[in-house]
């Protein structure tokens, strides 16, 4: 994966993180940050480890590249699992800044 | 009246940073994706073991290809090479598991054992229990001198079983480890019942 494509997921990743924490129904410190880490995360990992690993061997074609990065599996992942932590957060660090 | 013996300060507190580190669930996106990373490898490891029906590789349908991995292991090759495994007692143990033809279970065990853990760990179910089982295999791949990625995942493991209180908080444990008693929130104390005057004799 070469390193304009990664800066390219960086920046989509945490805009996508800011994104959320700006029009996100919970606003806390952290949305954006465990968004934009969480996908770039997902994205990499998924784009480096499962084409032509046993879990995902049904699959023969993992659909276009980009510069060594499969778009499918990573954007999929990426926003998979970014969701998934900011579901199972979004209670987490919201709790002490409320002043009730 | 009934004796209640209270042991005070019998519990050593962590320190701030390992609280924060292993015990503090705002830390749980971290250990998310160290399970992800240290779940699909073991995940990929098993589900390649249970799919694989080579008459010489399989390790579900006889367990062959843990029996030849376990003769090749315990080769003694001729001086100066040196043997894989390091230790006397681990290689008597393979040994012992080749001469009783142990490879049907151990196979089967292995490849399904590294499924759920992978399954585990990536679910947040059970993470504590399956980074621990995980870990042991790495012990016995790097005893039987196999060392690929098994000390990276070693590590990792052994860093999740620490953390296993808030390690699956993003996955099934934030719902199983309160149904199994190990609530997120505290202990909750119960009401005690109301106390009744003790009726003698002499009041009556």
């Amino acid at each position: 994966m070469g390193l304009a494509v990664f800066a390219a997921i960086v920046v989509v990743s945490l805009a996508a993180g800011i994104a959320v924490q700006v029009l996100g129904a919970k606003k806390s410190r952290y949305d954006f940050l465990i968004v934009g880490v969480t996908a770039i995360f997902g994205a990499v990992f998924a784009s480096n480890n499962f084409p032509g690993s046993s879990v995902f061997g049904v699959f023969k074609d993992f659909g276009p590249t980009v510069d060594g990065f499969y778009l499918i599996p990573g954007t999929v992942f990426g926003v998979l699992i970014a969701v998934v932590a900011y579901i199972g957060t979004r209670d987490t660090y919201t709790a002490p800044l409320t002043n009730t | 009246m009934k004796n209640v013996i209270v042991h005070n300060n019998t519990v050593v507190a962590d320190p701030p940073l390992a609280q924060l580190l292993f015990s503090d669930r705002r830390l749980a996106p971290v250990w998310f994706l160290v399970r992800i990373y240290v779940g699909f490898s073991w995940l990929d490891a098993g589900w390649h073991k249970i799919i694989d029906v080579g008459a010489k590789t399989n390790y579900i349908i006889d367990g062959a290809g843990i029996y030849a991995f376990w003769q090749r292991i315990a080769a003694i090759p001729a001086a100066p090479a040196k043997p894989m495994i390091g230790y006397d007692w681990y290689r008597g143990y393979i040994e012992f598991m080749i001469a009783n033809h142990w490879e049907g279970f151990f196979g089967k065990l292995i490849a399904f054992g590294e499924t759920a853990v992978g399954l585990g760990l990536i679910l947040g179910a059970f993470v504590g229990i399956a980074a621990v089982s995980g870990a042991f295999m790495n012990l016995n791949f790097m005893l039987a001198g196999s060392t690929s990625s098994n000390p990276v995942l070693l590590l990792l493991g052994f860093l999740l079983v620490l953390a296993w209180k808030t390690a699956g908080f993003i996955g099934f444990d934030r719902i199983l480890l309160p149904v199994l008693g190990t609530p997120w929130r505290g202990v909750t104390l119960p009401t005690p019942a109301p106390t009744r005057p003790i009726t003698t004799p002499a009041t009556l």
